[in-house]
């Protein structure tokens, strides 16, 4: 059994060169893969796509959460070392000795453990005797004295210290299969804050397991949320001031969940290599939360748990595996025809947030990465904004204002993309070029069967501006109608009003309304309304109105409309012609409508005379209806002013709503 | 309360109206639901009502011209049938299915299809468009099927159903097995679908806010099984006062059959699902029987099995009272067989005062009826009425099938004579409806002697 040993006692330099050298000499040997020299420090992250920077200072910008991540001792410079979570993975073999070298810029101290594999020598527990205090108090290690009842484990193991390192932790002779590697120090804070990593161990001859074939591809999915109003507030530094703040995980509302650092739509597809060939899933959980993640429509074998490999008997085909906090699990997934096979947490926390879709989301790609190049820009207009892949598999999600954001992906043929458009503050969607079809939401479609190039265009407002309703718009009563509007970065709540006397005087719909749009619950009236507008305003971050709109023309709230007959359209009269068809829509009314009242007129409006009257007590009319009119009697001569009118009268014989047809003509 | 009973020889057709509204019916029963392998489903809004008097708005699916119901239509399809599930959409956004665990292609059979996160999806146009869901049902089992469109949103708001796919073979009256195998057979069969309820959701989506609600802070107040909270959960099939959730999860056995048990986990939280009175067997997860080649080989037994959300767990239950201790029909403390609870009376004589009545020996065993226990007195005493308090499920008497006198507005639910177990969730605090005791995910196994007939 080889013992390797891997040391940082060099300078970067020097040790890239060895280690290049030492590789080549023993490339028929395994090797020790990832950055076995860690240092923890202070970073940030950016959600969904797991983008990560070093803080300005110890802050952390705007729209960014603080992290404590690992990063790798030997990079150059050394803010290129910063490893995502999810992206800290060291790979050996089994009866490898592992060796990690721990340095620390925080100013609390931090260690490192594996839970399965055994740490040899264990200088620990570290701990600490003044619970108000954990980090400042007087500490001890090793077994507790006698008599003592009063103090608190803060490690497991032996500590890393503040500002301080390299601390050596070694692991000799490792055991094959999946592991966790986290802070052991204080590790409900430390883990959640991004302490964590993983370690994959191989059996002899570069197996999972013994007896277990090599697999064609391997892919490790390691889970891990964040709840950024902990992470935002955690402060090394006031953790050990002398009236020291320690933040708890105890209240915990994660809002962003993480598949390998990353949740959707900021993540890509994976790849899994052709149809038919064998794909060994690597699960892990980093996170303090139970998740279930659920490979759609395919079954997997799960041939270990913990690092354990089941007996034969017992490696159960599964679609999903409950995967607790800190629990590792091993699956087998023959490969289906080439595609994307959806893998998503089945306890639905599919969201950023309020913003949905995303979380822990992501696809397996089979037999990619395709032939057809999908390109996005998003600096069409004079705004800006994030377009995102939110259909099956993602892969996008692009500013171009931002250097190397994902603006592309390649998809196997026939894959169909709906591409969102996200408006920054002060920007608003005005629409696409190159999509096959927008979608009535302002979406973009297109069907990936060559390359294809979309643009965005984000339209910035400098005022508040009412989009819609602006004008000429015929809005059923009682309906959902999605009021909205562009405004400036410093317009973040918003108040939206009606009129329904042209803007003389306004009814309030909703106040404290954020983002750019709105469901406005269409109000049920009496009588078409087609004086009707709307006002939005805007206010900043004090309360104070910066803005506000009005719709530019007036639009219509239509309780009845006639749709038929046609405008234009031409009918017979007399016995034996075509029964003209007159058709209504009905929306809901304030009042009970109890008659519907046909009639006619040939000159222009002037007089009417009677067709039928329906009765609706049943309700049968309630949403509209068609009446078959044959028109009696022939008329002498063409009627070309002629029209249809629908009354809706309540019980009392009280007209509620009435409409009138286009102008059509009535011929002999 | 009247020492009423029912006896085999005595058909007396006396129906007993009570609060639980059991309607009689005789033999095995199955899980409610509809055949395929087409069928035509769309979405709708509507209410559901939970143990508190509360009503909440929910989307839901239905059968295309009837009602928007919760769960779903449980989809009953058998081994190697090509399902097809046409799908229209009355919601005010797109929709879509999905079923945990089997392949599903969508086509779009009228109008226009749009691409989805998990799959092809129906557009917000009222019925113009229809997706036709299609999967091979090659493996037999229990499965969930739900909207693959914003699952927190739409799963949350109701969008979710079984299915259950019959082995090879299966026949309702002569075959009735969960998988291919004899040890998947049963007598009775009973659907457990769990799942919880955040209600501010329902109150966002009902004023049409559907689009800014943070599921990262979920917190549900009501738990479901069958669609429906405790006490709802023992009221019958199809009750007209719970139009949308047509499904009951109230058991009724004989002491020694067998039910099979389809424990589904439709949404977000795991729920341990304990079935007290009894151990069940667990013979298969996830569709996937659980054998080494020979038979159930890889059951386990429990009476606690957590039930993951997307699970499906299929276990055998029964309940014999072995090991009880003490003859639970009665035969030592009281010769009529059936017992007539007037122990003693003029025919219960002990003479060599052995401890059992003479005529016991001679009453034979029931073929469920462990021989342990046969004629071994009820071990205590019972305190008489006015030193004890009664619960709503005790029939007056501690013997199987019979009844006992009890103080006047005593006991009630209880007309059988039956035992009565708590088949619940044993997170306890799902034992509620938005925070009032008792309710949620909770419901009963009565078990009831066999002179008596089964009602479901």
């Amino acid at each position: 059994m080889k013992k390797k040993t891997l040391t940082m006692a060099y300078t970067a330099r020097v040790f890239v060169a060895v280690f290049l050298v030492v590789a080549v000499a023993w490339q028929a040997e395994a090797v020790i893969t990832g950055p076995t020299g860690i240092t923890i420090k202070q970073a940030c992250i950016s959600m969904p796509d797991g983008a990560v920077s070093t803080p300005v200072g110890t802050a952390c910008p705007a729209d960014t959460i603080k992290m404590w991540l690992p990063a790798d001792s030997t990079a150059v410079p050394p803010a290129t070392g910063l490893l995502a979570p999810g992206s800290f993975v060291i790979t050996a073999d089994e009866g490898d000795s592992l060796t990690i070298n721990l340095s620390n810029e925080l100013a609390i101290p931090v260690s490192v453990v594996i839970p399965g594999q055994v740490l040899t020598p264990n200088n620990g527990p570290v701990w600490f005797t003044d619970i108000a205090a954990p980090y400042t108090s007087t500490t001890f290690s090793g077994i507790r004295p006698p008599g003592n009842v009063t103090s608190r484990v803060r490690s497991f193991v032996h500590e890393t210290p503040a500002a301080g390192g390299p601390v050596t932790y070694t692991w000799p002779n490792l055991r094959p299969g999946t592991y966790l590697i986290l802070s052991g120090t204080h590790p409900s804070l430390q883990v959640q804050m991004g302490i964590y990593g993983v370690l994959i161990v191989r059996a002899a001859g570069g197996v999972p397991y013994a007896g277990i074939p090599a697999p064609n591809q391997e892919v490790t999915l390691l889970f891990s949320e964040i709840d950024p109003a902990i992470h935002n507030s955690a402060d090394d530094t006031a953790m050990v001031a002398a009236t020291p703040t320690i933040p708890s995980t105890n209240v915990f509302y994660p809002k962003y969940f993480l598949i390998n650092g990353k949740a959707f739509p900021g993540n890509n597809p994976i790849p899994i290599g052709a149809a038919a060939s064998t794909t060994l899933l690597r699960f892990a959980n980093a996170g303090l939360d139970t998740y279930v993640p659920l490979l759609q429509e395919q079954s997997m074998q799960v041939i270990a748990e913990d690092a354990y490999l089941k007996p034969a008997n017992l490696m159960f085909n599964r679609y999903s595996v409950d995967l607790h906090a800190g629990k590792t699990f091993d699956a087998l997934l023959t490969n289906p025809a080439a595609g994307y096979i959806p893998l998503y947490d089945r306890r639905l926390y599919l969201s950023n947030a309020a913003q949905a879709p995303g979380g822990m989301l992501t696809y397996l790609e089979v037999g990619g990465p395709g032939p057809n190049t999908l390109t996005v820009t998003t600096n069409g207009g004079s705004g800006t904004g994030k377009v995102a892949a939110e259909s099956l598999p993602g892969g996008i999600y692009c500013d171009s204002a931002v250097v190397g954001s994902d603006c592309t992906q390649l998809y196997l043929t026939d894959t169909q993309v709906k591409l969102v458009g996200h408006p920054n503050p002060g920007s608003l969607l005005d629409g696409w070029n190159g999509c096959d079809a927008v979608t009535a939401a302002n979406d973009c479609i297109v069907t990936m069967n060559e390359a294809k190039n979309v643009i965005a265009n984000f339209k910035a407002f400098n005022a508040v501006r009412l989009v819609t309703p602006n004008g000429g718009e015929s809005i059923a009563s009682g309906s959902f109608y999605t009021v909205t509007w562009g405004a400036p970065v410093n317009a973040v709540k918003f108040r939206l009003r009606y009129s329904l006397d042209g803007g003389t005087t306004w009814i309030i719909i909703k106040k404290d309304i954020t983002g750019n749009s709105f469901n406005w619950a269409v109000p049920t009236v009496r009588g078409n309304k087609t004086n009707v507008k709307v006002q939005v305003t805007g206010y900043n971050a004090s309360g104070v109105a910066v803005g506000t709109d009005v719709s530019n023309a007036t639009f219509s709230i239509d309780v009845v409309t006639v749709t038929s007959p046609a405008a234009g359209s031409s009918w017979s009269s007399g016995v034996g012609q075509a029964f003209v068809p007159v058709t209504w829509v009905a929306n809901p009314a304030a009042g009970v409508v109890k008659a519907i009242v046909i009639d006619y007129s040939k000159n222009n409006g002037t007089t009417w005379l009677p067709i039928t009257t329906l009765d609706n007590t049943s309700g049968l009319y309630n949403t509209g209806g068609t009446y078959n009119w044959q028109i009696q009697p022939t008329v002498p001569s063409n009627k070309p002013n002629s029209f249809v009118r629908v009354t809706l009268k309540d019980a009392g014989g009280n007209v509620i709503a009435r409409d009138r047809s286009g102008k059509f003509t009535i011929t002999p | 309360m009247n020492n009423l009973m029912r006896r085999k020889s005595l058909l007396t057709g006396v129906v007993l109206l009570l609060v639980l509204s059991i309607p009689p019916v005789t033999g095995a029963y199955d899980i409610p639901g509809i055949t395929g392998p087409v069928f035509n489903l769309t979405t709708g809004t509507g209410h559901v009502t939970t143990g508190d008097g509360n009503s909440v708005y929910m989307w839901m699916y239905g059968v295309q011209g009837g009602i928007a119901q919760y769960p779903g239509p449980t989809l009953i399809v058998n081994q190697g049938d090509i399902v097809d599930i046409n799908l229209t959409n009355t919601l005010p956004v797109p929709t879509s299915l999905v079923v945990d665990g089997i392949t599903v292609t969508a086509v779009a059979v009228a109008g226009a299809i749009l691409p989805g996160v998990l799959t092809g999806e129906v557009p917000a146009d009222n019925g113009t468009t229809t997706v036709r869901y299609r999967f091979l049902a090659s493996q037999p089992g229990t499965y969930v099927y739900h909207s693959g469109t914003n699952p927190p949103l739409q799963v949350e708001m109701g969008l979710l159903g079984v299915i259950i796919v019959r082995p090879a073979g299966f026949d309702p009256v002569t075959s009735r097995f969960a998988y291919n195998d004899i040890e998947s057979g049963y007598v009775h069969e009973k659907l457990f679908l769990l799942t919880d309820m955040d209600i501010r959701v329902h109150d966002a989506v009902q004023k049409g806010n559907y689009t800014n609600i943070d599921f990262t802070d979920y917190h549900d107040v009501y738990w479901f099984i069958n669609g429906r909270t405790l006490p709802d959960t023992l009221s019958t099939t199809g009750a007209p006062w719970l139009k949308n959730q047509p499904y009951d999860a109230f058991v009724t056995m004989n002491p020694g059959q067998t039910i099979l048990y389809r424990m589904v986990n439709a949404s977000r939280d795991p729920h341990p699902m304990h079935t007290h009175g009894n151990h069940h067997r667990i013979i298969a997860r996830q569709g996937r029987f659980l054998s080494a080649g020979a038979g159930a080989d890889l059951s386990s037994s429990a009476f606690t099995t957590v039930v993951y959300p997307g699970d499906t767990v299929e276990a055998i239950m029964t309940w014999t009272g072995v090991g009880i201790g003490w003859d639970i029909v009665g035969h030592g403390d009281d010769v009529d067989n059936p017992p007539l609870g007037d122990f003693p009376g003029p025919g219960d004589i002990d003479n060599n005062n052995d401890g059992i009545l003479d005529t016991c020996a001679a009453q034979p065993l029931e073929p469920w009826e462990d021989p342990a226990d046969h004629c071994k007195l009820f071990p205590v005493k019972l305190p008489g009425a006015q030193d004890l308090t009664f619960g709503q499920f005790y029939g007056g008497s501690p013997f199987l099938g019979a009844l006992g006198a009890l103080p006047p507005g005593e006991g009630g639910f209880n007309p059988w004579g039956g035992f009565f177990f708590m088949q619940h969730s044993h997170n306890e605090k799902e034992l509620t409806n938005n925070n009032i005791f008792p309710g949620g995910m909770a419901t009963f196994l009565v078990v009831i002697s066999p002179s008596t007939l089964i009602v479901q």
